[in-house]
């Protein structure tokens, strides 16, 4: 019975690892046959501050980026909890960015920064601060319009997730606590948040994964990112072996290699926390 | 038989794609071409032409790829197909400057349909206004900015396409090509021209800009230039000429009929224009099956006289019957760039390699995060990366 699925995991997923694997160690460019490079691709990526910079800001902002995520949707799903018949309307509205491609969410969201295309919101800020802020040219603006597009696209789904589960926490376990007289943050913090404890998990796993593997929504919210120190993993791979004149497969392959390590290193923790919890229950 | 075509959808590309598809499909010859956009078409292009048996019969390509292309073998030579066919399909009339563009190693690998050279954009009601001539060289920019600055109020006067992922790499290298040096490699020794007077000169002078345009120029492609100057932003710019087209149609500014055109300011007084000639024709591929000749045929129809026609005015044709004054304001400051020396990118495999790994560091000189000595030094020493071959 397993069969089919083992057999399709295997083409779609095996054999392209197990070449990515074979390239990482090879010289390897479009069309040709590769030649053996040993480990040199991985020091090459290791020993080239861009992927340095690119590996750092990637590991950096995706722990900020999910902290940052579960706050606001968990925020939101409380909000929305409380909220009787208009709820429908309320998470319709705040799906929109999450069913839009990322790339044309990300390319909207920029639009409101910048100047050239209206930049309603920057000249609010500006208006506010008095301050001119440089949101794509400079670093720190810069990681803050990159956090504000990602947790803005990323939110619905997040929120949804703790939505659904905060709908799940055990009511006459609350109002035993009202009764104790436990207070809403003694509530939240003793009753609600341990309850919610894997989904948070799950939450943090997905959002760390798609962090490590951030590309498109850096198009348009750091159209210089690498100059600005806001590169990713991803960007780099794509630098080194998409872009004209750079056709490096070898490395780029390694890099993914690489990727697939840390996202190991990072989640391996948390898949283990996930799987204790079912076996004690 | 199907004929696969590889081409990106643009309002200068479409009219020559658009006569090619329609025109020839005929007589047992199908012609498919699926809409990509540039990005793509440049994958699309790198893994068919890879392959042993390519998906495409035809590509477009573009001056600055036929070098590594045509060094790997991927694309046929076609100098033997153009001398067969050049009277039947009146080829004479393709400029020789956009052919020269479309050879590598004293071959031809590419039919040219059009071209895109850069033209310097500036208003025109703005310079009458203020008694101001076009700027010939970027003394005169710089004198131009202070003044529009000064007295029309406009704070960021000048717009460059400076992208930092490729834009400032092109500008860079025609200000060096202005002042008749090599872009990144002097060919003859094959040593880096980055720690070089020119080079200095060049990036200096991007750098003496900078006080006269937005901070995030270095984010600027194409697209947000002639949005600068369409919303009036900016009163004076550098933009392909493909892209000057835009600027004319009083549905996208409501200064449309205030733009002048001229030929790209010089570096100093005398120098060439700060304009490169990126050539856009058509390569059949070493790894299609169908016949060569039908092929060359099939393109040498699709640049004929009335598709060049129909391409007017997005496009600047290479068929230089098609060039009509009338109706292409920019032909002028076009015909006196490709006069005056602008001439297709280096073509030479390391160009690319090289612009992939310095475009991000001229860009930091540009805006302040390193001194101009500092990036030239750090783009010298990955030039010679490059050509240690340690890419």
């Amino acid at each position: 019975m397993a069969a089919p699925s083992l057999l399709t995991m295997a083409l779609l997923l095996g054999v392209p690892l197990a070449w990515t694997l074979v390239w990482s160690f090879q010289h390897v460019t479009y069309g040709g046959s590769g030649t053996w490079a040993g480990v040199g691709n991985y020091a090459d990526a290791l020993g080239d501050p861009v992927f340095r910079s690119a590996a750092t800001f990637t590991v950096l902002f995706s722990v900020v980026k999910t902290a940052s995520l579960i706050l606001v949707a968990f925020s939101l799903a409380l909000l929305l909890n409380r909220v009787g018949r208009l709820r429908a309307w309320f998470l319709g509205f705040l799906m929109i960015p999450y069913v839009t491609p990322a790339v044309i969410a990300a390319t909207a969201f920029a639009w409101l920064f910048d100047s050239n295309f209206g930049g309603v919101l920057n000249h609010v800020i500006e208006a506010v601060t008095g301050h001119e802020f440089l949101w794509f040219a400079q670093a720190w603006p810069n990681r803050v319009l990159l956090l504000l597009g990602v947790v803005w696209q990323e939110m619905p789904f997040a929120l949804l997730i703790l939505l659904a589960a905060l709908q799940g926490v055990d009511e006459s376990t609350l109002e035993a606590a009202r009764v104790d007289g436990a207070g809403w943050w003694s509530q939240l913090r003793y009753i609600v948040i341990p309850w919610l404890a894997p989904m948070f998990r799950f939450v943090a796993l997905i959002s760390l994964m798609d962090g490590l593997r951030m590309f498109d929504m850096l198009v348009p919210l750091s159209p210089s990112s690498v100059t600005v120190g806001n590169s990713s993993m991803m960007q780099y791979v794509f630098n080194v072996s998409l872009r004209d004149g750079s056709h490096n497969l070898g490395l780029g392959s390694a890099v993914n290699i690489l990727t697939m390590v840390l996202i190991a290193v990072l989640l391996v923790p948390m898949l283990w926390g996930q799987f204790k919890e079912r076996k004690s229950a | 038989m199907t004929v696969d075509v590889l081409a990106y959808n643009a309002t200068s590309i479409d009219p020559y794609v658009n006569s090619m598809v329609a025109g020839c499909s005929r007589a047992g010859v199908q012609l498919r071409h699926d809409p990509v956009d540039f990005a793509g078409q440049k994958q699309k292009t790198s893994t068919t032409l890879a392959a042993r048996r390519g998906t495409y019969d035809l590509v477009e390509t573009y001056s600055y790829a036929i070098p590594q292309y045509a060094a790997q073998h991927q694309l046929r030579p076609l100098d033997s197909l153009f001398a067969k066919y050049r009277e039947r399909y009146r080829l004479d009339e393709l400029d020789p400057k956009m052919l020269e563009g479309l050879r590598y190693d004293g071959k031809l690998y590419g039919l040219p349909m059009q071209a895109n050279v850069q033209v310097f954009v500036y208003r025109k009601d703005v310079f009458r206004k203020l008694g101001l001539s076009a700027p010939k060289t970027f003394r005169d920019v710089r004198a131009a900015a202070r003044q529009i600055r000064a007295k029309e109020h406009i704070k960021r006067p000048l717009a460059l396409p400076l992208h930092s992922a490729a834009d400032i790499s092109t500008l860079y290298g025609n200000l060096m090509r202005s002042q008749g040096a090599a872009e990144s490699v002097d060919p003859r020794t094959r040593k880096p021209t980055f720690d070089t007077s020119q080079s200095r000169r060049a990036l200096g002078t991007l750098r003496s800009l900078a006080p006269y345009m937005d901070p995030q120029v270095t984010t600027f492609d194409q697209i947000k230039v002639q949005q600068q100057l369409f919303n009036g932003n900016a009163a004076m710019g550098l933009l392909y000429s493909g892209r000057a087209a835009d600027l004319l149609d009083t549905r996208n500014t409501e200064f449309a009929k205030d733009f002048g055109f001229v030929t790209a300011p010089s570096l100093r007084t005398g120098g060439g224009p700060t304009a490169d000639l990126s050539v856009d024709g058509w390569s059949i591929p070493w790894n299609t099956h169908v016949d060569p000749d039908l092929l060359f045929q099939l393109m040498a129809a699709s640049v004929g006289r009335q598709a060049s026609a129909h391409a007017l005015p997005a496009a600047y044709p290479a068929r230089r019957t098609a060039v009509d004054e009338a109706r292409l304001p920019y032909a002028r400051a076009v015909r006196n760039a490709i006069k005056r020396g602008a001439s297709a990118s280096e073509p030479y495999t390391w160009a690319a390699p090289i612009q992939a790994r310095t475009s991000y560091v001229l860009a930091s000189a540009v805006n302040g995060t390193l001194s101009v000595g500092a990036a030239l030094r750090r783009c010298e020493s990955e030039a010679r990366a490059v050509l240690a071959g340690g890419q």
